[in-house]
């Protein structure tokens, strides 16, 4: 073992023990990280963006181009407006921005996520996932069992899944009982999910205490 | 007892997993992995590309995702400037191409011992952290015939390479010899380009009207021979994106892939994973990696078996058998209690 003599490994070593001290329970020494993390992490974004967005694509073009930049002046004008927010009396000034945000974004992306989260999807269920799949083996046609019953299985999911978030007929008798399985397809998925937050959550662990045992500690495997 | 575990605090869970992760990682265990459906579709995606093809490489996340996206970046350039894929890389996040230049430059990538000794005899530099001593950085240097492990500035003469020791280059670049990695020609850096969906529109536009100059000369990206052919996103033979969250993978499939049909391939997340699986049953996702686990397999189906996702995959798998034990153990007793109240 041999501790790192690196200022940064030490600050990066304290500053995870500090978060990592919340697990016991909320202190002092963990309220000073989250603290530091959240004031660097602003001041970080602002610097960023100022140097790196409002800098070389709006400030210097206006300075240095205005002739035929002068329409930048619009942007700048709906960013000023923005900032109205803060102010009681003027707040108000602030919505013609966020309607011109709201209208663009809707305009773009109504037409596309119609295209690429509804009709690619039911065209992908309706026509490419054949209930019975069938291979070619030596010649000879044959039933490709596992992939014909996963895409069984898919096709009930999505029918039973869509009849449950179907109020306009009461979940009685058929309907209900239908709808039935596709809460058994939903939690299924919602325990899917909870499987992947915790793989994922785990890898941040693993992460940290990598760090912590090779490049703070210096015991190496 | 039944109360005792009804009770039971969660800090000795917390101290169960914790001992669980640390064991394989000081123990330096691994075990085997192997490729999934999700992850070789993936693979068969990158096989497709000829050589010259051009991919380009969206950095789409920060610090907070690089434990599980870090590692499948490394593997990707690795595996594409290996297969002579030019690689253009940009960012939708700010954080984004910084972690790309580290990957290129800084981040440590492990070696074998055959592999240092190989890179070395090239004029590379390699790193190398001997047992016991990974608090100060040393590496190889050959004078002589001998092999030198230069350690700050002392130096000290050993005779033969350790064999239990850590073997590391700076950055995937450091992999290859000099001059395999041309930029502008096999690789450029666009940046971080602000606006998520709007820039993927601009880029099914115009390339290089949406990515108008490089991070690196500041020279306008169509001035680089890589860029030779490229007009629209269509152009550009792949999208992968590392993403962990908004803008990222569901936006070069709803405006890159649905405006365009470029082909999109990601890398993401294992939170966000469930969320994009029905893009690639519909193949508007011609893969994907799904957290550590993803990149693990990604480098095992690359032949990468030094990578992090490896390594990390033997603490995981501890990890989860703990936490199954606790699920089963908590439904446990549940039953018994609901048998003894029916009782």
């Amino acid at each position: 073992m041999s501790i790192s003599m690196s200022i940064s490994v030490w600050v990066s070593a304290l500053l995870t023990l500090a978060i990592f001290s919340f697990l016991i329970k909320d202190n002092p020494l963990y309220k000073i990280a989250e603290h530091i993390f959240v004031g660097a992490s602003a001041g970080y974004w602002f610097v960023f963006n100022f140097h790196n967005v409002l800098l070389p694509d709006l400030f210097k073009p206006l300075g240095t181009e205005f002739t035929s930049k002068w329409f930048l002046l619009i942007p700048l004008g709906l960013g000023l407006l923005m900032l109205m927010k803060m102010s009681r009396q003027y707040g108000w000034l602030a919505r013609f921005p966020l309607a011109f945000t709201v209208g663009i974004g809707a305009g773009e992306g109504i037409t596309s996520i119609i295209k690429s989260d509804i009709i690619s999807q039911l065209s992908a269920v309706t026509f490419e996932m054949p209930l019975i799949m069938l291979t070619e083996n030596m010649g000879k046609m044959q039933i490709n069992v596992f992939n014909s019953f996963s895409n069984i299985v898919y096709f009930l999911a999505v029918v039973t899944g869509l009849l449950y978030f179907f109020f306009s007929a009461e979940h009685k008798g058929m309907v209900g009982k239908t709808a039935r399985i596709g809460i058994w397809f939903l939690m299924i998925s919602f325990g899917a999910s909870f499987g992947f937050t915790v793989m994922a959550r785990i890898s941040l662990l693993i992460n940290r205490l990598q760090f912590l045992i090779e490049d703070f500690l210096g015991i190496v495997i | 007892m039944l109360n005792y575990l009804k009770t039971l605090d969660r800090r000795i869970i917390y101290l169960f997993v914790l001992v669980g992760v640390i064991l394989p990682i000081v123990g330096g265990f691994l075990f085997p992995v192997q490729s999934s459906p999700m992850t070789d579709s993936v693979v068969k995606a990158l096989k497709e590309l000829e050589p010259g093809s051009v991919i380009l490489v969206s950095a789409d996340f920060d610090p907070g995702s690089q434990a599980e996206l870090q590692p499948m970046l490394l593997a990707l350039l690795k595996y594409c400037f290996e297969n002579e894929i030019n690689v253009v890389s940009m960012g939708l996040w700010p954080m984004g191409p910084t972690l790309i230049d580290n990957a290129m430059d800084s981040d440590k990538v492990r070696i074998s011992k055959d592999r240092a000794e190989q890179l070395m005899l090239e004029g590379r530099k390699v790193y190398i952290i001997p047992k016991g001593e990974a608090g100060t950085e040393q590496y190889l240097e050959e004078r002589d015939g001998k092999i030198v492990v230069v350690k700050e500035t002392e130096r000290e003469e050993v005779g033969d390479l350790f064999d239990d020791a850590i073997y590391y280059v700076k950055g995937i670049r450091s992999l290859f010899p000099e001059g395999h990695i041309k930029y502008g020609e096999n690789y450029l850096a666009a940046g971080y380009q602000v606006g998520a969906g709007v820039v993927i529109l601009d880029l099914v536009a115009s390339v290089p009207g949406a990515l108008k100059t490089d991070a690196l000369n500041s020279k306008p990206v169509e001035s680089y021979p890589i860029m030779n052919g490229i007009d629209t996103l269509k152009d550009i033979d792949m999208v992968f994106t590392l993403s962990s969250g908004s803008g990222g993978i569901k936006e070069w499939v709803i405006y890159g892939n649905g405006r365009s049909g470029v082909k999109v391939c990601g890398g993401v997340t294992a939170v966000s994973a469930p969320e994009f699986l029905p893009y690639l049953v519909s193949r508007q996702l011609a893969g994907m990696l799904a957290g550590l686990a993803g990149a693990a397999e990604f480098e095992a189906a690359t032949g990468y078996e030094m990578g992090e996702g490896i390594r990390g995959m033997t603490p995981q798998s501890f990890a989860h058998i703990i936490i199954i034990l606790f699920i089963i153990i908590g439904n446990l007793v549940f039953l018994v209690e609901k048998y003894s109240e029916n009782k």
